[in-house]
């Protein structure tokens, strides 16, 4: 009789844990449905600047706007000078034979880490100005990441560095293919075999082209006696100080 | 006073969600549950963290609710301490 009553109470005090696994497997379920509408709202309403000019006196605005006037005259001067480049430019690419530049999409940078844990970032340019997924998100020559996900307005973008993704990389002499394992915060592990040799400075650059870097060689860690060394990577950009980044059409480098 | 505390501590939860660091967030959310056992604010606040910013994790085998978890998980601790202090 005491042991039953025992279990009930402890069958009642298992009702939380139980309900919190139920909400959880809810929350999973159908939490997909509203991340786009989510997702939009921050990135249009939330995450939008607010008016600089809007605190600003009527005499600093007349300043401000003949600046502007003035700087308008200076760079419609310097347009027809980028016109004349341009241009030749395009002269010269015919006459090599070179292909047009692939046209790679702007994108503010809404957040980033340490925002979260998860390396990810959130940029505003969505599918309205043509981002899909698995487009390259790439910062100065520098390749952060892919395009996981797309809202009108906004992407996510997952970074090579999120741990525990892998993927393929060009490193060494002689030239390796390697797998780089995210580590989290740009940092990456590759294990490649001895005879490779890796010195810390190194780039390390990705398969996908390998013009775009992928990071620089840290250290390198392994008994000369082990078949494979341990090489650390870093990204050379800090995440935390991107503004603006480019987005590479994934068919397009 | 109370009150007004709790709805502070809220507010700058959620502020935190959307414009801080994780780390902010996750003191505010700490503090709501011991102090106040706000779960439901809690988990609302994760929900949202995890919808906006969150991705797969393949060292969570594609999880993609860790915070949602973290809270969930939080939110019941407290729940049994509660009680089991209660009794």
């Amino acid at each position: 009789m005491m042991m039953m009553g025992r279990s009930q109470a402890s069958n009642i005090q298992a009702l939380p844990a139980l309900l919190g696994v139920l909400f959880l497997g809810v929350v999973v379920f159908f939490a997909m449905n509203f991340q786009a509408p989510v997702r939009a709202f921050f990135a249009e309403f939330l995450a939008t600047p607010t008016p600089e000019y809007a605190s600003l006196s009527r005499s600093e605005l007349e300043n401000r706007l003949q600046e502007a006037e003035e700087k308008v005259t200076r760079t419609e001067y310097q347009s027809v000078l980028y016109g004349l480049v341009v241009e030749e430019n395009k002269k010269l690419r015919e006459v090599r034979g070179v292909e047009s530049i692939s046209t790679a999409i702007p994108a503010r940078v809404l957040s980033r880490p340490p925002r979260t844990h998860y390396d990810t970032l959130m940029v505003a340019a969505g599918s309205a100005v043509g981002v899909s997924a698995h487009d390259y998100a790439v910062w100065n020559g520098i390749l952060l990441g892919e395009v996981i996900s797309t809202t009108a307005s906004s992407a996510t973008i997952e970074l090579y560095s999120t741990p525990g993704s892998e993927h393929d990389v060009v490193l060494g002499t002689p030239s390796a293919v390697a797998i780089s394992r995210g580590l989290g915060g740009g940092s990456f592990e590759i294990m490649v075999p001895q005879e490779v040799v890796v010195v810390p400075g190194d780039v390390v650059r990705a398969t996908t082209d390998e013009t775009l870097l992928f990071g620089v060689v840290v250290s390198v860690s392994g008994s000369a006696t082990d078949a494979t060394k341990t090489v650390h990577v870093a990204s050379p950009v800090s995440m935390n100080e991107l503004d603006f980044i480019s987005l590479l059409p994934a068919g397009g480098i | 006073m109370n009150g007004l505390n709790k709805f502070l501590f809220i507010i700058s939860f959620f502020l935190s969600v959307l414009f801080l660091p994780w780390w902010v967030s996750v003191f505010f959310g700490v503090v709501l549950l011991a102090v106040w056992r706000a779960y439901v604010s809690v988990i609302l606040g994760a929900i949202i963290l995890d919808v906006v910013f969150g991705s797969p994790l393949a060292v969570f085998g594609g999880f993609a609710y860790v915070y949602t978890l973290i809270f969930v998980t939080l939110s019941v601790l407290v729940l049994f301490l509660h009680k089991a202090m209660l009794e």
